[in-house]
């Protein structure tokens, strides 16, 4: 596996013996912070985080595929580097400053290859021709390791020594890694990058009210973590099935908005009136979808009046375990008694 | 959300009321419980004026099958000057 050594800071500028306060400015947090480094899967992301999860896969599996002096660094520091990288994408900053923080914050030792001093996890070495050194292997054996956790792939130690070796003899770029990792979708059994795709794939489904199978989403996401496909793409699968199949959304699909977007407004209304929690109103079930669902003049259907999903939503079953329902049912039986009885 | 019972004795209230009037059929619980029928309907629909309710439960035709005098007598322009002396006694 082609590895080069990260370039160490180039400003010559005083290294403070602890993490300059404008490292906890810069990122918001110490980079060392228990409370996102210590995150299995996204060391670094925080809530807000332009592009969430998705930005964050992606990021990754750039910097996999195309900055290797990234990844050695990476691989040195764990998750602290990659949470500070990720900080420093989202804030994007200068790239010297980012390896100044670095610096400051691990030390100057990780920008070493290993063998002199202790810390590093067995540093990369030249590109070159034949036999690939035992650090060049072990520097492998990490890289495959990390992906392989990213990528939610078990790994026997076997397989990892086997998979770094191959890699490592044939100089095997980060795509190629992924390539080799993800051939058998069958073998990615661990919540891990792929999984997490998954998920996100079947949520893009669920907003456009689709349902979405395992296969197909696993499929999908592979591609998607192999650079054969882009989310975009899966997004527009959906919102075009969702314009043909609820043609009365199609002003505010092709807006950009999705039809759970759409439907919040019913969804919200539907939950009030049946005192449940909004996530409780799931529009993949056709009963919650017919109430926020009318008919036009013409019989075709369109977006119910609030009105309209009101009278639906207390029409349904539930609605009569209500306290509204309780209080509006008094209400009516003491204007009945009015009626009859005068007062 | 109201335990179960609380609006069930509401509901069953409601429909004894309905029964002793001779209107039982306005306003029927089904075996799981859940009401039905016109009294149901006005109340999901949000009915909130005595006069709406006096309107509409005039309409049903079990009002008028029980109740169909007082369109006779009202037809003759007795009923106002009765109702009017018997509600405000």
């Amino acid at each position: 596996m082609p590895t080069t050594e990260p370039k160490p800071p180039t400003t010559a500028k005083p290294k403070p013996k602890k993490a300059a306060p404008h490292v906890e400015q810069n990122l918001g947090v110490k980079a060392t912070d228990k409370r996102y480094v210590n995150q299995t899967l996204f060391p670094g992301l925080m809530a807000g985080d332009a592009g969430g999860i998705n930005g964050y896969n992606k990021w990754l599996s750039d910097v996999f595929a195309h900055s290797q002096d990234q990844v050695t660094l990476v691989q040195r520091g764990g998750a602290g580097v990659q949470a500070l990288l990720w900080r420093a994408h989202v804030d994007n900053r200068d790239p010297n400053d980012v390896l100044n923080d670095i610096a400051d914050t691990f030390g100057t030792d990780i920008f070493k290859a290993s063998g002199g001093g202790g810390g590093g996890r067995g540093g990369g070495g030249g590109g070159g021709g034949g036999a690939p050194t035992p650090e060049q292997i072990e520097s492998a054996k990490a890289e495959v390791r990390n992906r392989a956790s990213t990528l939610g792939r078990p790994l026997t130690e076997d397989e990892v020594t086997f998979i770094a070796t191959k890699a490592a003899n044939e100089h095997w770029t980060g795509a190629q890694l992924d390539d080799n990792l993800l051939s058998d979708p069958t073998k990615i059994t661990q919540p891990g990058l792929v999984q997490v795709s998954i998920d996100q794939i079947k949520k893009m489904g669920a907003d456009q009210l689709m349902n979405v199978s395992d296969d197909t989403a696993r499929e999908w996401a592979n591609r998607i973590n192999s650079g054969e496909m882009d989310p975009t793409a899966v997004a527009s699968i959906f919102q075009g099935q969702a314009l043909a199949e609820f043609g009365w959304a199609a002003q505010g699909l092709q807006s950009g908005l999705t039809m759970r977007d759409i439907l919040m407004p019913a969804r919200d209304k539907i939950a009030s009136e049946l005192e449940l929690g909004a996530d409780n109103i799931d529009f993949m079930d056709p009963k919650y979808r017919q109430m926020a669902t009318g008919v036009d003049d013409k019989g075709q259907p369109r977006a119910a009046t609030m009105t309209e999903v009101t009278r639906a939503a207390r029409k349904d079953v539930q609605w009569a375990k209500t306290n509204n329902a309780a209080r509006l049912a008094a209400n009516t039986a003491q204007l009945l008694r009015q009626t009859f009885e005068g007062g | 959300m109201a335990d179960a019972p609380d609006n069930a004795t509401t509901f069953a209230n409601i429909s004894k009321y309905l029964t002793d009037m001779d209107l039982g059929g306005l306003f029927t619980i089904g075996a799981n419980g859940a009401p039905s029928g016109w009294l149901w309907d006005q109340i999901t629909s949000g009915v909130d004026s005595q006069a709406a309710i006096e309107i509409a439960i005039e309409q049903t035709p079990q009002f008028q099958a029980r109740y169909g005098v007082i369109n006779d007598l009202r037809k003759l322009g007795i009923f106002a000057a009765l109702e009017h002396k018997y509600r405000t006694r």
